[in-house]
Order: C-alpha cells, then sequence, then structure tokens
C-alpha cells in the first residue's frame, strides 16, 4: 500500500473542566489513501464533526482542547503546524463543506466574490479568476454561471447554495474534501442530486472525500469504508458492503436495524437500546 | 431610484427605510441642513455676491471667504456628487483614486494661492449701480447698533445684545454642530470598533480588559468628564479639542454592540467557513465579520451624532464649548438666559434648530434600526 493522504493517531478532544472532560473524541484512529472515500457515521454527538474540524484545528480553543494524538496530512502534523501553514494548508489541500449552506455563505457579497476570495487566497498565478469562477459554477451543475455571479446567497436554493459552497471548496482543487453532513439541511430530491455531484467530482477530480453523515443510506453507493463513531471511539471499521452486511459491533448491528427496510411491515421504528450495547 | 430596485443587502435595507415616513423625512431634513452648512457664508453674510460699482465688476463675497470656508463649499458638494455616482467609482477604484487625487490637489493649490481680502466694509449700504445680496444681509459675528431686534423681514430671528444677526449665527452654527456631530461619532465609531471588535473576536483576556475598561468609563457621568478634561487642558473655544474629547468619551456603546455583534457573527458557519477557506484574522475581521454589523454599526453612529451635537450645546451653555463670537446653537442659548423676559427670540430660534436637528437625527436612527432588523421584514 502507498503512503497513506491522511493518518490520524489516538487522537483526543475533550471539553469542559480537565478534572471531569467531556471526552468528544477519545483516542480515535484512522488512515485515508488518495482518493479514497471514508464515511464517518454515528448520531448527534459521537464526535464526527468534533473529529472533521479537528484536522485542520478548525475548533475553537477553548472550549475544545485537543489533548493527545497525532494527525499527519502527507507526512506534516497539523495539531503542530505553524498557523500560516495550517492557513495556506485549508482550503487548498483540505477543503470543506458544511451541514447549512444558507448560513455557511456570507449573506453581504456576492457568490461570485466568494468564490473569487477562495482562488486569489489559493492560486495566486491564475490570470482569468472570473473564468475560473464560472468554470467552477458549470462544474457543479449550475446553469448560466455567468449570470450568477452577481447573485447574493438569499437569492440562491438551498440546493443551488451548496452547489455553490461545493464549487468553492473545488476551486482549489484540494486533495482532501471534508463534507461534514453535506445533505442534512436539504430534502431528499436535493440530497441524490447532490450526493451525484459529489460521486461525479470524486471520479474526475480524484480526491479523498471524507463523509460525516448519520445516514446509513448515503454510505451504501457512495463510501468505500466506513468507520461507525460511537461515544468519541470508532467501534467497528471496514469497506462498506462488508460493515452493512455483517456488522460485528453491538452498536453498528442497532444503528443499521434503525433504517427502515422496505417492504416490511413495521408498527414502531427500531430505537437503539444503549443499556444492551455497553 | 436604481438602487432601490435592486434586490442587494443595501437594496433592501434602503428600501425599507424610504417607506418610514418619519425616516425619509428626518434624512431630506439632514441633507438640507448639511447643504444649509455647506452654504452657509453665500446665506448670511454682509458682503454682495455680485457688486457691479463706476462700470466695475466684482465678488466682494467670495474674494472674503476665507480657506476653510472654500474647503466646505468646495467638498461637500463634492462629496455628494461622488455618493451620486458611487457606482462608476466602484468599479474603476484606481482610476477613480486619481481622479479623487487630482481634484483634490487642484482645489488645495488654488486655495493656497487665494488671499482672502479682510474687507470690513459692508455692501448693505455701499452705493451700487447694481448689487445682489445674500438672503440674509448680516454676517454671524458683525455687531450693529439695532441690539434686541425682534424678528422682522431685515433680521428674520432678531438680535440680540450686540446687534448681531440671529439668523445669521444659526446659519454658520449649523457648521459647527454638524461638523461635531460627524467628527466627534467617527472618533466615538473608530475607538469603539477597534475595542468592541478585539474584545468580540479574540475573547479571552482581551475581552476581560476591553469590558473592565468600558463599565470604568461608564462610571463617570460623561458631561462632567467632558468638562473636567476641557478645564484641565485649558482649551475652551478649540473645535478641535471638543470633538477629541466627545469622541473619547462616547465609544464605549459602539464597542459594546461591536463586541456583541462580534461575538454572534463568529459563532455563524460562514464564519467558521471563512477559516476553513484559509482566510487569516484581518480578513475574516474586515471582509466577513464588520461588513456583516455594518447596519448596527451605523445605527448607533446615527444616534450617536445626535447626542453629540447635544452634548456641544451644554457645553456651550455651560461655558465650555465654543464661546463667541464663534457662532454656536448653544452659545446663542446660554446668551438668552440673561434676556429671557423680554428678548423671547434668543432662546426660540436656538432651541428649535437643536430640537429640528436632533429630532431628524433620531428619525434617522430610527428608521434606520427597523430597517436593518430582520425580524421586521413585512415592509
Amino acid at each position: 500500500m502507498s503512503a497513506p493522504l491522511l493518518r490520524v493517531e489516538n487522537l483526543g478532544v475533550h471539553f469542559g473542566p480537565a478534572t471531569d472532560p467531556v471526552k468528544a473524541v477519545d483516542g480515535i484512529s484512522f488512515a485515508m489513501q488518495p482518493g479514497e472515500t471514508l464515511a464517518v457515521v454515528g448520531e448527534s454527538g459521537s464526535g464526527k464533526s468534533v473529529t472533521a474540524l479537528a484536522l485542520t484545528r478548525l475548533l475553537a480553543t477553548p472550549p475544545a482542547r485537543i489533548v493527545s494524538g497525532q494527525i499527519e496530512f502527507e507526512g506534516r502534523d497539523t495539531l503542530r503546524l505553524p498557523d500560516r501553514e495550517l492557513r495556506s494548508l485549508r482550503g487548498s489541500q483540505i477543503a470543506y463543506i458544511f451541514q447549512e449552506p444558507a448560513s455557511s455563505l456570507n449573506p453581504v457579497f456576492t457568490i461570485g466574490y466568494q468564490i473569487r476570495e477562495a482562488i486569489e487566497l489559493h492560486r495566486p498565478e491564475v490570470a482569468d479568476v472570473t473564468g475560473e469562477i464560472i468554470r467552477a459554477l458549470d462544474t457543479v451543475g449550475i446553469r448560466e454561471p455567468a449570470k450568477r455571479l452577481d447573485d447574493y446567497p438569499h437569492q440562491l436554493s438551498g440546493g443551488m447554495q451548496q452547489r455553490v459552497m461545493i464549487a468553492m471548496a473545488l476551486a482549489c482543487q484540494p486533495k482532501l474534501l471534508v463534507a461534514d453532513e453535506p445533505t442534512t439541511a436539504l430534502d431528499v430530491t436535493i440530497q441524490k442530486q447532490i450526493m451525484d455531484l459529489l460521486k461525479a467530482l470524486k471520479g474526475t477530480n480524484h480526491m479523498a472525500i471524507l463523509l460525516i453523515t448519520h445516514n446509513f443510506g448515503l454510505v451504501a453507493d457512495f463510501a468505500d469504508r466506513v468507520a461507525v463513531m460511537f461515544r468519541g471511539r470508532i467501534v467497528e471499521t471496514g469497506p462498506t458492503a462488508e460493515v452493512l452486511r455483517n456488522p460485528q459491533h453491538a452498536y453498528t448491528q442497532a444503528l443499521i436495524e434503525c433504517v427502515p427496510k422496505l417492504g416490511q411491515k413495521q408498527h414502531r421504528l427500531k430505537v437503539i437500546d444503549y443499556a444492551g450495547i455497553e | 431610484m436604481n438602487a432601490a430596485s435592486s434586490d442587494t443587502y443595501t437594496g433592501r435595507i434602503w428600501r425599507r427605510f424610504s417607506a418610514d415616513a418619519f425616516a425619509r423625512n428626518g434624512l431630506r431634513i439632514v441633507i438640507a441642513l448639511f447643504v444649509i452648512a455647506a452654504l452657509a457664508p453665500l446665506l448670511a453674510n454682509s458682503h454682495a455676491i455680485l457688486r457691479v460699482a463706476d462700470g466695475q465688476i466684482s465678488f466682494p463675497l467670495f474674494s472674503s471667504l476665507e480657506s476653510i470656508e472654500w474647503r466646505f463649499l468646495i467638498y461637500v458638494p463634492l462629496g455628494g456628487l461622488a455618493f451620486l455616482f458611487r457606482q462608476n467609482f466602484v468599479a474603476r477604484p484606481g482610476r477613480s483614486a486619481l481622479i479623487f487625487a487630482g481634484i483634490i490637489a487642484v482645489v488645495e493649490i488654488a486655495i493656497a494661492l487665494h488671499h482672502p481680502i479682510n474687507d470690513s466694509t459692508n455692501d448693505r449700504d455701499r452705493a451700487a449701480s447694481f448689487k445682489l445680496m445674500p438672503p440674509i444681509v448680516y454676517s454671524p459675528i458683525e455687531s450693529t447698533l439695532d441690539q434686541f431686534a425682534p424678528p422682522s423681514r431685515r433680521h428674520p430671528c432678531g438680535t440680540d445684545s450686540t446687534g448681531r444677526d440671529i439668523a445669521a449665527r444659526l446659519l454658520h452654527g449649523a457648521r459647527i454642530s454638524l461638523s461635531i456631530g460627524f467628527v466627534s461619532q467617527t472618533i466615538a465609531l473608530s475607538i469603539g470598533i477597534l475595542f468592541g471588535g478585539l474584545a468580540g473576536y479574540y475573547r479571552g483576556w482581551s475581552d476581560i480588559v476591553v469590558c473592565r475598561f468600558i463599565e470604568i468609563m461608564d462610571c463617570f457621568p460623561s458631561l462632567l468628564l467632558i468638562l473636567v478634561i476641557i478645564s484641565f487642558t485649558g482649551s475652551q473655544n478649540n473645535i478641535f479639542v471638543i470633538m477629541a474629547v466627545i469622541g473619547f468619551t462616547s465609544w464605549t456603546g459602539v464597542a459594546r454592540l461591536v463586541r456583541g455583534e462580534f461575538l454572534r457573527l463568529s459563532a455563524q458557519p460562514f464564519t467558521l467557513a471563512a477559516k476553513a477557506v484559509g482566510a487569516g484574522d484581518a480578513r475574516i475581521i474586515l471582509r466577513h465579520l464588520l461588513p456583516n454589523s455594518l447596519g448596527p454599526i451605523l445605527v448607533v453612529g446615527t444616534f450617536g451624532v445626535a447626542s453629540a451635537i447635544l452634548i456641544e450645546s451644554s457645553l456651550s451653555f455651560l461655558g465650555f464649548g465654543m464661546q463667541a463670537p464663534t457662532p454656536s446653537w448653544g452659545d446663542i442659548l446660554s446668551e438668552s438666559r440673561r434676556y429671557i423676559d423680554f428678548a423671547w427670540w434668543l432662546a426660540f430660534f436656538p432651541g428649535l434648530a437643536i430640537l429640528i436637528t436632533i429630532m431628524s437625527y433620531n428619525f434617522v436612527g430610527e428608521g434606520l434600526r427597523d430597517a436593518v432588523d430582520p425580524r421586521l421584514r413585512v415592509k
């Protein structure tokens, strides 16, 4: 196997008092190969998003404290990188898409301006920035991109806003895209469009995607591998098909059980019985 | 209005603002006050605008103007023009900066070459074959023998104890009031944004230090503080000291507001998104946090101008602000105290001027506040 793109070793992130901390991320380790898609699945509060933000030290510290571990991205430890180098890493090497596109875009600037900001920050060599912005909007499937440049975020629909966020993330051709619940705030048909778009872009750009989600439905036909998180720990990891077909950990089994199955009559949705897992 | 029809952030605020009759008319009065302030020497002057005598044409009024008055006359209308054509400037910032620099250079050279003729004779009574006089034919600091004249056609607002025309003094006093209001608020906004921004963005120690400093500042009654500073520096009648002192004592409200806005906006996903794109602190503050808090800042700034004008009037009234012969609304009011039982116009007109100005500013401020409030989306 080649050298991994990203290697996380024994990462621990705590909140609250040092004497009695809330262990949001409790010593997790995983690795990603270039071009690979890893889905981190888990319910609210399991530490998925905290892990994603910790990768480039985006967590506000305080209240968060990164207490242990190493995060190596292409051999560089992002937890110990000087701020300046870290900033040039953010966006250009590791890009993010967040849950709510509506509030992730700055309401007072046009979308063209915001994509321009990303390009100017990381790719000063680009001469025709406007052309590059139009190309970026075009690749994420926005029709008549030249006319959309001067639109404000509130003039776009939720799906289009998320496409703009993706265009912004991809504008600098990152090696790793961290998608933190990219479709949670969107309705189901738009969810499918966005996931299809990500899948198509993954193929053409050869970038790795770290997909954070609580939705097993998205995982099945999107991710190469799955890591299941529960209470700050990765309880199970493996190739997607295998984990879905033959879950080993009790929590994974319970989580998959919760997804209602087609053609099966059920009076009540399954709820996870935590007492049985401990 | 072009800006009103477009669906931008400012466009929407402008639409909601202009739907409010009080705000709209308040803004009109404020603009009118600025025009009056800029044109004051043309509106009230003892020199003729145009004078034809012995076959010679002269412009006594213009040749008597001081350089500061020329600046007022030229730069205020230019500023208005620049605002009207702002779209053209935004499109080509480099060229616009050059044009502005060129205009300023030409004006300043012309002003430097101009020597005002200090001619104390007035043109009112001087014979001439033709003369065009300003609407009010008295200068603000010119004493006449006509003391305590009640309002008449010749003196629309009467005269004071030394026979100075109150209308002329009010018109010129508008400059003092408006410029003190404006400059002191610019100072207050700058300090407030700086300190509030530091506290709200970096939190931690800077937040604690700034907040305690604000609380200490707020413990002193600001008028007393201003009086103490002015009496210690011994610089009554210096307009710049008064501007600075008002500015340095009224920034706490702005700082508090900016701190709150920055705290709120820092928690917004777009700030995180900006960080994730790799933006540094300066870029996040200047491009993301500040533009988003500009609406509320503008609102407190507007109210601040009104209160600064009021503070200046109070200072003059107490004998610490601008003093006679400099025309100031507060000073005219202050003088009226002694003669109130027979010269009502001495108190009435400056009082009215202050009332109208403060009210207009407050209407504009309230209109702006409602317009930038996202919860009032009905209009």
